[in-house]
């Protein structure tokens, strides 16, 4: 894909964007009724921060832009950066740079200021000494110069990592090269990470600053996942910032297969090692922030995840494309019980279920009536209730699983294999609406009195959203809308059932959804729908989550 | 919110251009849809507004 920009608009476009970002954040309202949009506005007001200005900073930080500013030449153009050719300094071209070595004496000095840089800031990055932002960005942009150049250089700068902590925040202040970024990461992570005996935070805010570099390189996320002692590092440690943590495994996790679908398997790989873990030395759950990356990729993974679930107990949980076994149920049970002891994470779980069920239940060719239809959805429906390591957890997944199907985001993102690429940001803007869904559970859930969780089941749930999608299947079936033609007793009856399932969809507490659905399912029997609907409710397993 | 017409192709292009115009594209799908609830809910109060003022005409006249 061509990168390029024209930097008199990226310029303006910044202005433009921190325009914005101000009148986002002058927008509130005491009113209750305003919640949900000022959830929006703080989300799109975040998506702007977190990703808009990121970019534009780092193209701001370029070369190129620095000599565009000073000179006050006219717009380059559009053109690529490697037409740019001879205009950019080395370390904006594309493709390999010819080794040099760095001169003694400018090794020790960037060494020095690196040196300098540490002790400035072990007071604190809030105090008056700490080094300023200008400072690490142009001490970052000479670093990166050289350690692509010199690759003795560059290995000492990595061995530097886990005593002198600026090493790391340098990779958010210029551009490095995933490859030496990982070399980082990894380095800091396995073995040094959590026996080191430096201060702890931050090495751990170094770590989490090195990983929130790599993000817009899945392909390297997905990499360094991929490497077990890694993955088993970062998924111990809770130090961690747990954004960074979790941008960096749903990078890799989801987008670095939505960009390659062909390292799917790699991903199944590194939940293998999850799996493994889960039910070893992470017993007691994992960091938030692998919890929370793991939970928001898994509409990639959950349909072959379901269609590999047989049996429970020690049976195995088997991803027939691979030949591969992510370990037996209980297991697998084990490590999305892990997951889900984060609230966040378990209500990312909820809206992936609530995506992938969707999904299923809305397929062109789909027959609720054929044996083994639902039967991926009851089969994983069936896990995670087992998984639930309290009632709390599933009520959050019950309650995101219902959010994501109002939401419609089984619209916005396919699942599994099926996937459909709309644009290379899609993994990244469903994980803004599932962010979105997220939040409104995890702050509702609050309010929810302590009785409400004993009434709690993801299983249940699941039955009663295929009971109505089924319901609504029957109504425009041709042989009610025929026999509701011919007599009227049938049309008033199928009107009816219509408004009492908008009713439904409508109504925002689960308890009194359910008696609204069961009241349904009585007014229902022996009508015009009554066989089509047992049909559908006899389908092989679906009356084991009943 | 216009930022849309400032950050399109003729400005930049690469995957990180393409993943900031989705997000953005998808939140201000999301903020129309929560202007449109806004104005639903407003349209409500009204009604419900007018139909107590005309209850407490009515009753203003059988009382007058």
């Amino acid at each position: 894909m061509e990168a390029g920009y024209e930097p008199e608009r990226v310029h303006q476009l910044l202005g433009r964007t921190l325009e914005s970002i101000d009148r986002l954040d002058g927008i509130s309202s005491a009113d209750p009724a305003a919640a949900d949009a000022l959830r929006t506005v703080r989300l799109t007001r975040a998506n702007l921060e977190d990703h808009w200005m990121r970019a534009l900073r780092d193209i701001e930080r370029s070369a190129a832009m620095v000599h565009w500013r000073a000179s006050h030449l006219g717009p380059f153009g559009l053109r690529s950066l490697t037409a740019l050719g001879d205009s950019l300094p080395d370390h904006l071209r594309v493709g390999g740079v010819a080794p040099v070595s760095i001169p003694p004496a400018r090794r020790s000095e960037l060494l020095g200021q690196l040196d300098w840089l540490d002790r400035k800031a072990l007071a604190g990055d809030a105090s008056p000494g700490a080094p300023t932002g200008i400072e690490l960005a142009d001490l970052a942009e000479d670093v990166a110069y050289w350690v692509q150049r010199d690759g003795e250089f560059a290995t000492e700068i990595v061995e530097l990592a886990t005593s002198n902590m600026t090493v790391a925040r340098l990779l958010g202040a210029g551009s490095f090269p995933s490859a030496f970024s990982s070399r980082i990461v990894r380095w800091m992570a396995v073995p040094n990470g959590p026996d080191t005996g430096v201060d702890r935070d931050r090495y751990a805010r170094s770590l989490s600053t090195a990983l929130g570099s790599l993000v817009d390189d899945p392909a390297a996320c997905l990499d360094l996942l991929l490497d077990e002692r890694t993955t088993y590092a970062l998924a111990a440690w809770d130090r961690l910032d747990a954004t960074a943590l979790r941008n960096f495994v749903s990078s890799g996790l989801m987008d670095g297969v939505l960009a390659d679908s062909t390292r799917l398997a790699d991903g199944f790989e590194v939940l293998r090692t999850l799996t493994r873990i889960s039910d070893g030395p992470l017993d007691d759950g994992m960091s938030a922030g692998m919890a929370r990356g793991v939970a928001l990729s898994m509409p990639i993974y959950f349909p072959p995840l379901a269609g590999g679930i047989f049996q429970t107990g020690n049976k195995p949980v088997r991803v027939s494309e691979f030949a591969l076994t992510i370990g037996t149920y209980d297991e697998v049970a084990n490590l999305f019980g892990s997951v889900m002891r984060d609230e966040d994470a378990a209500a990312a779980l909820g809206v992936a279920l609530g995506t992938f069920t969707d999904h299923e239940l809305t397929r062109d060719d789909v027959d609720l009536t054929a044996d083994g239809a639902l039967t991926d959805v009851v089969h994983l429906s069936l896990l995670l209730d087992q998984a639930a390591v309290s009632e709390q957890a599933q009520l959050i997944l019950e309650a995101a699983a219902e959010r994501a199907h109002r939401n419609g985001l089984a619209s916005m993102l396919g699942t599994g294999t099926h996937i459909a690429l709309l644009a290379s940001g899609v993994g990244a803007a469903w994980r803004s609406a599932a962010s979105l869904a997220i939040r409104t559970v995890t702050d509702a859930i609050d309010d929810v009195e302590p009785e409400r969780l004993a009434g709690a089941s993801i299983a249940s749930r699941q039955y009663e959203r295929i009971w109505m999608s089924a319901m609504a299947n029957a109504l425009d079936r041709p042989a009610t809308v025929s026999a509701a033609r011919r007599d009227p007793t049938i049309r008033a009856q199928v009107t009816d059932f219509r408004e009492r399932l908008d009713e439904i969809e409508r109504c925002d507490d689960p308890q009194r959804r359910s008696e609204l659905v069961i009241d349904l399912r009585s007014a229902a029997e022996g009508s015009v729908v009554d066989e089509y609907m047992d049909e559908v409710t006899a389908t092989d397993g679906l009356p084991t989550i009943r | 919110m216009s930022l849309d017409r400032y950050g399109d192709v003729d400005t930049w292009r690469g995957q990180r251009p393409d993943l900031c115009r989705a997000t953005l594209a998808h939140n201000q799908h999301q903020l129309h849809g929560a202007a449109e609830d806004l104005r639903e809910h407003a349209w409500r109060f009204d009604q419900q507004a007018e139909e107590l003022e005309a209850i407490a005409r009515v009753q203003i006249g059988l009382a007058g």
